[in-house]
Order: C-alpha cells, then structure tokens, then sequence
C-alpha cells in the first residue's frame, strides 16, 4: 500500500530510528516539486495519471517510450544520502507492445568536490541490473537490491542513480513507491549539494553562532547576527497637530519628526538591541513639545538599558534601566523640548516651515535600547523578534511640557501617564481600544514610512498632497502612493523642502 | 470642381491628422483625473468610521516547514520587489515560523530567499504562505 504521508510532498525521508531511508512516489503530480526535494527526475519521467496503468495510489511515473541501453538517457536519482545500509527498491511493471528488451540499472556514485561532472559525482558504478523475462506481462515488480558494501562502509554522501534502459518497441517502464536506504544529506538552500558538516560550517563563521559570515552582520560578535532596519532605506516621517484634543489648521507640521530604527537579533532571532535615529525636522508650533515613544507589547522590566540619549525636565523621572519610571510599556522619552533640540534662528515663529525663513539644519538624535547585556544575558527573559514589528512602534509627543497631555498615531494607545480625563473633550473622541480620533474620524497625527517634505506653516495638508483625501476616503483603495515624488501628486509650492 | 473636392478632402485630412496629432498631445499633458468633489481642506475629509490611516500594512508571514529529516539552517531573507530587506533570520527548515512584517501599501508581492531558493510571494488577504517545496 503506498505511504500516505501529512505533509504536501510526496518526496520525503523517513527516519524511524532503526530504517533511514529516502522515499520518492507520484502523488504530487509535480516533477518540479521533487526536484526542490533534490530529486533529479529530468524530462525523460513524468508523472502518470492513468488510472489502468497506476500502480498505487492516484499517480505513478513513467518512463519515455525506451529504445536505448544508454544508463544516462532516461534516469532518476536520488538525493545525497549518507550512511546507508539496507536497499534500494521500486515497483514497476511494463506499458506498450513490441519490445525486445527491458530493465532498470541501480547505480551510485560519491561526492567529489572536484569532479567535473554534473553535481559533482564522482562516475557512477553500476551495482545491480533487472531484466523483465517476459515483455508482454503488465504484473509488477517489486525490484531489490542491497546497497554495496562500499556504500555501507562510509560515511560519504552518495546518490543512487536509477536508469530505464530497453530495445526495440513502443513501450516504457511504469514505476512507483522507490524507495533508497539513507540518511538526507542534501541542501535544499544550496543548490542540493551535500549539507555541510559541522566543520564545514565552521570555517565560514568566524564568530560560530551558526550564522555564516556572509550573512553576518557582525561576523566577530557571536552576540549579534542581523539588522533589520525599519524603514529599510530611509527615514521614515511623523507629522503633528499639536492642539489636541482641539483640531488646529491641519498644516502637520506643528512637529515633524524623522525616524528609523535598526532591530540587531541574534542567531536566536532575539531582539538584542535597537539602535534609533530620531530627527526633529521642523516646528510650526507656539507650544513647546517633547517626543517620544512606547514599545508596545514590551514591559519596561525587559530593557536593560537605554544609552545616548541626555533628557531632563522637571516632569521626567527615568527608572535605572532608562526607560521613564512608572509605566509597565516601555516607554523612552527622546527629548523634553523640541525648542532646544531645534532652537530658532530668530526672524519668524518656527524653525524649518517658512521657506523664507533660515534654513536650520536638523541634528538626529542617536541612542540605543538594549534588551541583553554585555554578556548577552537577558533581565527577564528573552524578546523574540516575532513579538516586535515596527507597528508596535508607538510615537507620541508631549505637548507644551504638559506630561499628561500626550498624543499618538491615530488608534494608539496612550500610556499610563497620559491624562485620561482629556479623552473625549474638546474635538477628540478616544475610546477604549479607538483613541486619538475626532467624531469623524479624523487623526492628528500622520505617520509615513518614507521621507517626504512636509506641508509649510499655515497651509492645508491636502493642498501639499493632490491625492491624500482621495486616498483617504477611498478607505485606503486608491492612491496608496499618495506620497509619490512627483508633480502630479505633490504641490511643491506648499511643501517645504529642505535647502 | 473636381479640383475643389479634391482640395476640400486635402484639406479634411490635414486637419484630421492634425487634430489626431494634437489630441494625442494633449492626453501626454492631461493630468491624471482629480474628483471635483474631492475635499478641499482637511476637515473636510469625509472617511470610513474604520480607516486607520496607516501608511503600512502589517501581514503576516507564514514560513511552511519541511520534513522534519531536512535539518538544514540557513538565512532567510524577505525582500520587496525593490530590493528593500523586510526581515532577516536564521531559519532552520524543518520548522514553521509565522511572524507579522510591515510592508508599504502598494506592494503586492514578497521575495523570500533561503539560500539558493528564492520565491516570489503573492500577498493575499494580508497573508503571505511560504512552501520552498510548492510551486
């Protein structure tokens, strides 16, 4: 009876202690899909579908119509495998009349790095030949043989090469449920060839966490593996009306904030430290603002330490790892006041939003917050890179050093020490699990995954971007590129574009 | 008379050449169509009770597992079609692994890369499924 296996592939291994082997039926019913598997099944096999020909199950394979004693002509074979010490064997039965001769040829061949055959064989060796004795029979065969001994008594990767051979005729070799004794040896993520030994790896990985150097970005620091950079090529954009809970003149530029932050994970996939860059761009506001953000999803007791950043004001108390005290989502303050971080350069209101006005050149504010320590060790317990993506980014600014007075994202949650009791006064309409939003819907504050210009002081944000509203009031449909860089969406005379 | 006609079509034909010429022009110029109904003001934007005025939709990526015989780690790469790198990890095969990845609004695709193996991913209701052993 076939083997009916849970997973999707029908080309698998089976490894029940005592019997390793690799087993290759038809249910498929895709070629290309053993060949992933590392199978090499070329054109000269196809899956068979007819139902008086199958031998088991819903699809066996066929050879092509045989007329040739060449072992290289119509062929399968087999993935590497390693330590085999029991059989090779098939069944298979015959299809078509007028045949002289037909049989099938078992063969290996080992691994040779430098060999300059296909795959990097070395020849293959024929070790067992069947005949079919009677040529007008369909009964099937099932066709064995022991591995040999040179097989048997090395630990070096072979392959089993399974040839189709006959003379004269219409006619071809139906065949199903082969089965070949081994272990898997192959590299699916390498082109198929031989899966590394531990020692193989090892020269490839300075720092031996597993990860080779070319994907390493930190080939000599088994602590670190990956960045993962969030926007991935630019910073991306946070936009601000700060008379929450009141609308203002919609301009978004009351704070403009740039932002992007590298996720460095281990081999692990644990969140090792996140390395952020904030820059704040301009401020079209009388208040003066601070900034910063909460990681949600993430309790304060699972930072270690927040290093580079120097914030102080009268209503900020940080807790040792640096993170601000008393608040269970780790939350980091970046700066108290945006006015210090980008004083003006005197001749307007505003730093950066007439463009009329001096030009200052924004600094980013570089820091870290880190989740293990130099060790690598963890306060409590491990963040996995699953449990954070950058959507449990949640920036929020201060408004006019007023502590409680903090507005988010549309949609975010504040944290604890938000004042609640402004919820749901003057235009807001936040609600459990729905905050920061006016009756119709409306946000204050824009977040946008790219850097782009800003509207400039006292001009309506949907006159800066021609296609915002509509992509807006589509629910999202139309003119998601509502931000593209070019004339048709942008009115640059309403943008301030930096000098 | 006969002249006539025949400077009559000349005519006709020039200029409906012409005319083709110029309309052709003209749609190279012609903005692309804006609603005469569309807001002129931010307050004035009327939108869905649901919007979430994301720039970013979140999906979720889910990562098949192979046979549990194929123990093979490598780095998995997850890539927009403009090269941008989505998420990088070491991944071992035979395990599944399901995460949630932003990616920007207009993108309709993922290219996962493990290795030699690389697939392009359509995003469907949110979701992107990776099998490296299905078409």
């Amino acid at each position: 009876m076939k083997k009916i296996f849970l997973i999707a592939i029908s080309a698998i291994l089976i490894n029940t202690g005592l019997v390793a082997q690799a087993i290759l039926n038809g249910e498929s019913n895709n070629i290309e899909e053993y060949n992933y598997l590392c199978w090499q099944l070329p054109k000269a096999v196809k899956n068979l579908e007819n139902k008086n020909l199958i031998i088991a199950g819903k699809y066996s394979f066929e050879s092509a119509n045989l007329n040739t004693n060449n072992l290289t002509d119509v062929f399968l074979k087999s993935p590497w495998l390693t330590n085999g010490q029991g059989n090779v064997k098939l069944t298979a039965r015959l299809n078509g009349s007028g045949a002289k001769t037909r049989g099938i040829v078992f063969s290996y061949a080992f691994f040779d790095a430098d060999s300059k055959n296909e795959d990097f064989t070395t020849n293959f060796t024929t070790f067992y030949e069947y005949s079919f004795l009677n040529m007008n029979s369909t009964n099937t065969a099932l066709i064995s043989a022991s591995l040999p001994s040179t097989i048997k008594s090395t630990n070096q990767p072979y392959k089993i090469r399974i040839s189709f051979v006959g003379t004269e005729g219409e006619g071809s070799i139906v065949f199903d449920n082969v089965e070949i004794s081994g272990n898997y040896a192959s590299d699916p993520s390498n082109s198929c060839y031989p899966a590394k030994t531990n020692e193989e790896n090892d020269k490839e990985d300075d720092d031996k966490d597993k990860v080779a150097n070319k994907y390493d970005a930190y080939p000599k620091d088994a602590t670190k593996a990956y960045n993962n950079f969030y926007p991935e090529k630019e910073n991306g954009t946070l936009m601000f009306e700060d008379l929450w809970p009141s609308v203002g003149d919609y301009d978004f530029n009351d704070l403009v904030v740039g932002y992007r932050f590298n996720t460095v994970t281990d081999a692990e996939n644990n969140i090792v430290e996140i390395n952020f860059e904030i820059t704040p761009k301009a401020i079209g506001a009388s208040y003066n603002n601070g900034f910063g953000f909460m990681l949600n999803g993430i309790s304060s007791d699972k930072i270690y330490s927040v290093t580079g950043l120097k914030t102080e004001a009268k209503w900020l108390n940080l807790a040792k790892n640096g993170t601000e005290s008393d608040q269970k989502t780790a939350t980091i303050i970046v700066f108290t006041s945006a006015n210090d971080i980008l004083p003006n350069p005197g001749g307007s209101s505003g730093v950066n939003v007439d463009p009329k006005a001096t030009y200052v050149k924004p600094t980013p504010i570089s820091f870290t917050v880190k989740f293990k320590d130099e060790e690598g060790k963890t306060p409590n317990g491990d963040i996995s890179m699953k449990e954070f993506s950058p959507d449990n980014f949640n920036p929020f600014i201060i408004i006019n050093q007023e502590r409680g007075n903090e507005l988010h994202l549309p949609g975010y949650i504040p944290s604890e020490k938000a004042n609640t009791k402004l919820f749901g006064t003057a235009d807001d309409n936040s609600k459990e699990g729905n905050y920061y939003k006016t009756k119709n819907n409306l946000p204050w504050a824009l977040n946008i995954p790219a850097e782009i210009p800003y509207a400039v002081e006292k001009t309506d944000f949907v006159k800066a971007y021609v296609y915002f509203a509509e992509w807006a009031q589509s629910n999202g449909e139309n003119y998601s590129d509502w931000s593209g860089d070019n004339e048709k969406y942008r009115n640059y005379d309403a943008l301030y574009i930096a000098k | 008379m006969k002249n006539t006609k025949s400077i009559t079509v000349t005519a006709i034909l020039i200029g409906v050449i012409s005319m083709a010429s110029c309309k052709k022009g003209v749609e190279l110029q012609k903005p692309l169509p804006v609603d005469s109904t569309a807001p002129t003001s931010f307050k004035e934007i009327k939108v869905n009770p649901t919007f979430k005025w994301k720039n970013a939709k979140v999906i979720s990526l889910n990562i098949m597992a192979a046979n549990p015989e194929i123990q093979i780690s490598n780095t998995l790469l997850v890539k927009l079609e403009n090269g941008s790198v989505i998420l990088t990890k070491l991944h071992k095969m035979n395990e599944a692994y399901v995460t949630n990845i932003s990616i920007p609004l207009k993108a309709n695709n993922v290219i996962v890369s493990y290795g030699s193996i690389v697939k392009t991913i359509a995003i469907s209701n949110n979701s992107a499924t990776v099998n490296f052993f299905k078409n």
